[in-house]
């Protein structure tokens, strides 16, 4: 029997067909999962039920029935995005036995494009975390290496599609969560304009930043991925009512570029890190784009701005487990000690940290401070954006300062923690789009990843500059050892 | 500007968390060293007054890239969830109502 | 030690008023708003603050609070803006209520009430939109206390309308509650039930030495939910304080509870213990954006309002300001009114019997204007037939009297009982001289000089009529013919006047 199509678009082609059954292709994707899933802890829960009755539905279809772009296509997804009857905990023991009454409005999407949902994703707790060794539920390995961490907070979503287990995966990204993990598991992963997916479902971490987004091995599937689950949604008031202009990863992009290099010398950026972005801007100006050098602000002030912004809207978002309505409650004799217990006992240490720091960003005395400023200085952040972009149509620079660093390596101090964000938060902080692109391994074989950001509703040109990286790829992308 | 212990227990019952104290050490240690990487927000913003010399409100602190204005609905119904259903995964129930512990002394009181 | 001497007091009073609005559904999301149903089924993930779930304003509730803000003359706001207020209860879901707090949708305004003999005023600070937190109950205590939450009504909209500190009396704060209850009902946003909790107030109340202007530290009065209780707690509140003062104490600002049944209010909280609410912009909502067009199109919805009524009563109809006021109490009552007036050609007629007669019955009846039999045309050619002098007034009392019981038209009822005057002069000449034989000893003493005997025998014209004889026809004829009578029998008819 010839191999399973690989590629999200070579599947659902296959499915649209009918040379391959929906059910074939699942049975694939959970022989990889069972295979490999104690070692790397990427799922927290495989809907294998579910999932055998979606692809018994597309398979049931008849003969001149339409399926839609994903057919078939085996999905994971972040457990913070909520599935109807489906644990959804957000890796926290606060949601440990919580299953929704509804379905996110992405799931329906991608339902609606004939996907195939076998399971849920681990991830730092409530998304706090850039390794996601803050998961009540155990970290999720690096498939690369298993001493070394995923990224986070999407750890489990790029795992997973690195390790082959599926070909693509949801995940959001507030600060870097898609984008991190995404370079350290060597594939691609897509932040896309705030207000471009819907928020519906997503279980809230900062509302002003947050954004779903996903994950694939290839930019085909990435962009039907984007496709499917793009779009207007009148659930969600922050949802932008444009429509979505269609990606090409073979259009060629022969704008101009501008790149960070003073962000190559910034304390911490590994050499490898820094070479790959070099590489990149020699292989943009081989494919007609004309590289220029530009001044992003300063990653150290939109890090604290993000962190202020971030944990405030965070510890308003989090007020709601309180163990009245549902997920984990401690008894106790009165009301707030309740409260208290269930908070304490549900919430692990980075999500109270945070929490802390949010509260008193809020409070009276310290209110302007700390929210005002951030808040004034967002808007400055955005401001400069603005205006780099009126000079180019995309700008390069590092994903994350280094390649994925140790499991326990960075638990010990939480601004250390922080700082791995400094060159994704800007994304989020002016609510723009960006791409991690995977350009190879470093000496010791941990993928290393470069990041293009561009204009808000311009994932086109992002798409685009990618496969023109791609296509000048001297040798193909590769995957960890024992995987598909 | 660092962060006391007092500071800390203060957020800590704002924000309905109860870290015993050996976590409440260490999180003052934590926050105070993230608070004063925050301090450098304070010249930022002053290169920032410095750069533009704009004064907008944090009241108008809608920073999406999206819609101008927040879209309404019209006030037609939609059936929510059917009877039972709110309450069906709740930790503590009375028949279709929601129980909790009661609020002793001074406890939360409502706005 | 001497005692300072006690002054008089001043009560610096504001209100601050939760008008649930009376849309559909809720404010951020589709589930029905209607009060009543079982508990918790009125409830979705939105307004049960599940994980993920995101709020959608309702355009009804804004519309509801522009038609407010045009009757009590508030700027309206262009762009609005919805903060979260962040504290722990059973009954708010989320952890935080989505309300609005810098930047308000309206600001200023002006309602006038009754005071006293005259009118009164009180300015507005703004008024805002929030939604309601759901209802819980307190069942038992001891060992089985609990807390049992109904989540029905989280989510409903709120218009909270804040008064400046202007109020000066319980009777004034009163009257102007009821103002604004009548405002809401009759602008049709609010149902006005007081008993479902469709009307919410809290008072803040502060006493001073009369003639100073510095504010003392009030007391805030929570949840007030009738006229009556916003009364006697503010009177008792005003007395608790001035006693303090006039002691030579300090006033503190605390929050209180009224509690009804003890006639006294107890303390909530101090401000040391206040919240502090973090309020921030809430970002799942973009700014509220009204443009000139959508304020026009309100303002063209809005009725003639309660104070517009009353004043068009009084120079229209001629009415006195206390009738005015009554008969422009609600729209479905102006309505009435106006229109019985216009069947009967006569406003002051016309408002005489809705006061005295349909009033009460309204009042008492559980279905209101909706249970009356008859309708505003009926009772207006009522009156206009009374007017007309086809029927007297006391038949007119005994045709209402069945329009009241069994509806039907006047005029058909006047006919069927045959009610309609007797004023044929010669027809009333025949049963006066009837009367007048068979009563001797009353002629008698009427023409010896006793005034009275004179409503007797017109009385006994009445009876011998069944109360039909036109009042003054018969007096004229009763006048003739006892005149004839004086004249002696031998005086010619047609005598001359003597």
């Amino acid at each position: 029997m010839s191999a399973i199509p690989s590629g999200a678009a070579a599947i659902a082609e296959a499915v649209r067909a009918g040379r391959r059954s929906a059910g074939e292709i699942l049975e694939e994707s959970l022989r990889s999962i069972d295979r490999n899933n104690k070692n790397l802890n990427a799922f927290l829960h495989v809907d294998s039920e579910g999932a055998h009755r979606q692809a018994a539905a597309l398979d049931a279809r008849e003969k001149n029935q339409a399926l839609g772009p994903l057919a078939g296509v085996p999905v994971a997804v972040k457990d913070n995005i909520a599935t109807a009857g489906v644990p959804t905990t957000a890796a926290s023991r606060m949601l440990e036995t919580y299953r929704p009454p509804y379905d996110a409005t992405v799931i329906e999407r991608l339902r609606d494009a004939g996907a195939v949902l076998v399971g849920k994703t681990n991830l730092d707790e409530f998304s706090m975390g850039s390794s996601t060794e803050n998961s009540a539920f155990g970290p999720t390995r690096n498939p690369w290496h298993p001493e070394r961490v995923p990224g986070g907070s999407s750890g489990g979503s790029a795992a997973a599609v690195a390790a082959g287990l599926v070909p693509l995966a949801l995940g959001s990204d507030t600060g870097g969560s898609i984008r991190q993990p995404a370079s350290f598991c060597g594939v691609y992963g897509l932040l896309p304009t705030y207000g471009r997916v819907s928020r519906y479902g997503l279980i809230a971490f900062a509302s002003s930043l947050d954004q779903i987004g996903g994950f694939s091995r290839d930019l085909d599937g990435l962009g039907l991925l984007y496709a499917a689950i793009a779009g207007h949604d009148p659930r969600d008031s922050t949802s932008a009512p444009r429509p979505v202009e269609p990606v090409d990863p073979e259009r060629p992009m022969t704008g101009r570029v501008g790149l960070a290099a003073s962000l190559l010398d910034w304390p911490g950026v590994e050499p490898r890190v820094a070479a790959a972005v070099r590489e990149a801007a020699e292989g943009l100006a081989a494919g007609g784009a004309t590289v220029v050098n530009i001044e992003l602000p300063e990653p150290s002030t939109g890090i604290a701005a993000y962190y202020v912004l971030a944990t405030a809207e965070a510890s308003s978002n989090l007020a709601r487990y309180d163990g009245v309505r549902y997920g984990l409650r401690v008894a106790a004799e009165g009301l707030e000690s309740m409260y208290r217990a269930t908070r304490s006992a549900g919430f692990g240490a980075e999500v109270q940290r945070r929490i802390l720091l949010g509260t008193y960003a809020l409070s009276a005395g310290y209110h302007d401070a700390y929210y005002g400023r951030a808040q004034r200085v967002r808007r400055w952040i955005r401001g400069r954006m603005d205006r780099v972009f009126d000079s180019v149509d995309l700008v390069l620079l590092p994903t994350a300062p280094t390649t994925a660093f140790r499991l326990g390596e960075k638990t010990a101090d939480p601004l250390a923690m922080y700082l791995a964000d400094a060159f994704t938060v800007t994304a989020n902080l002016a609510g723009i789009p960006a791409l991690n692109v995977p350009a190879g391994t470093d000496a010791e074989g941990l993928p290393v990843g470069v990041q293009l950001l561009a204009p808000a509703w311009r994932e086109d040109r992002l798409l685009s500059a990618a496969g023109v990286l791609d296509r000048g790829r001297t040798a193909p992308l590769a995957w960890p050892e024992g995987a598909r | 500007m660092s962060i006391s212990r007092a500071d800390v227990e203060h957020v800590a019952r704002l924000a309905h968390l109860d870290p015993d104290p050996g976590t409440l050490e260490r999180m003052t240690r934590e926050l105070g060293a993230i608070l004063d990487y925050m301090a450098r927000l304070a010249d930022a913003e002053a290169e920032v007054e410095a750069e533009a010399g704009e004064g907008a409100s944090a009241a108008e602190a809608t920073v999406a890239a999206g819609p101008e204005a927040t879209p309404l609905r019209e006030d037609t119904m939609r059936p929510g969830l059917p009877p039972g259903r709110a309450t069906e995964a709740a930790p503590n129930v009375a028949g279709d109502l929601f129980r909790v512990p009661p609020a002793i002394g001074g406890d939360a009181q409502g706005g | 030690m001497s005692a300072p001497l006690a002054e008089p007091m001043e009560a610096v009073i504001g209100l601050e008023v939760h008008v649930q609005l009376k849309t559909r559904t809720k404010i951020f999301c589709a589930c029905s708003a209607a009060y009543g149903a079982p508990p918790n089924t009125h409830v979705c993930p939105v307004c049960l603050g599940h994980p993920g779930v995101l709020p959608v304003l309702n355009r009804e509730a804004v519309a509801f609070a522009l038609r407010f803000g045009l009757a009590v003359g508030a700027t309206i706001g262009e762009r609005s803006v919805f903060a979260r207020k962040n504290y722990f209860y059973p009954d708010l879901p989320k952890g935080y209520q989505i309300s609005q707090y810098e930047t308000p949708i309206l600001a200023g305004g002006r309602v006038s009430f009754r005071s006293g003999e005259g009118t009164g005023s009180a300015r507005l600070v703004r008024a805002h939109l929030e939604e309601d937190a759901g209802k819980s109950f307190h069942p038992e205590a001891g060992r089985e206390a609990a807390t049992l939450v109904d989540l029905n009504r989280s989510g409903v909209p709120l218009l909270e309308v804040v008064s400046e500190p202007d109020l000066r009396s319980a009777d004034d704060a009163q009257a102007f509650l009821e103002r604004i209850h009548q405002l809401v009902v009759y602008l049709d946003i609010c149902d006005g039930n007081l008993e479902e909790g469709s009307l919410r107030c809290d008072a803040n109340v502060s006493v001073r030495p009369r003639g100073e202007t510095a504010l003392y530290a009030k007391t805030e009065i929570k949840n007030l939910n009738s006229f009556r209780n916003v009364h006697r707690a503010l009177l008792w509140e005003i007395r608790r304080q001035s006693q303090i003062l006039e002691d030579g104490g300090a006033l503190v600002q605390t929050t209180r509870l009224w509690d009804a049944g003890e006639g006294r209010t107890r303390v909530m909280r101090t401000k040391e213990d206040a919240e502090d609410y973090r309020y921030f912009p809430d970002p799942d909502l973009l700014p509220l954006a009204v443009d000139a067009a959508w304020v026009e199109t309100e303002r063209a919805r809005l009725p003639e309002l309660p104070w517009q009524v009353e004043d068009r009563f009084r120079e229209d109809y001629g009415l006195g300001a206390g009738d005015a006021v009554i008969l422009a109490a609600t729209r479905a009552g102006a309505a009435f009114f106006e229109t019985a007036a216009r069947a009967a050609g006569d406003g002051k007629a016309a408002a005489n019997w809705v006061l005295s007669e349909v009033l009460h019955r309204v009042k008492t009846s559980p279905a209101g204007w909706d249970g009356l039999r008859f309708t505003a045309e009926h009772l207006g050619r009522l009156v206009r037939a009374i007017d007309e002098e086809r029927i007297s007034g006391k038949m007119g009392k005994a045709v209402f009297a069945e329009m009241a019981e069994t509806g039907g038209d006047p005029e058909a009822i006047i006919a069927a009982r045959g009610l309609v005057q007797v004023d044929d002069p010669d027809e009333l000449a025949r049963v006066v001289e009837e009367a007048l034989a068979a009563h001797p000893g009353p002629v008698g003493d009427y023409l010896g000089g006793k005034a009275s005997a004179f409503q007797f025998l017109i009385g006994q014209v009445m009876r011998l009529t069944q109360g039909r004889a036109n009042p003054r026809a018969a007096r004229d004829a009763m006048e003739k013919a006892l005149r004839a009578r004086s004249a002696g029998p031998e005086a010619p008819e047609g005598g001359t006047e003597s």
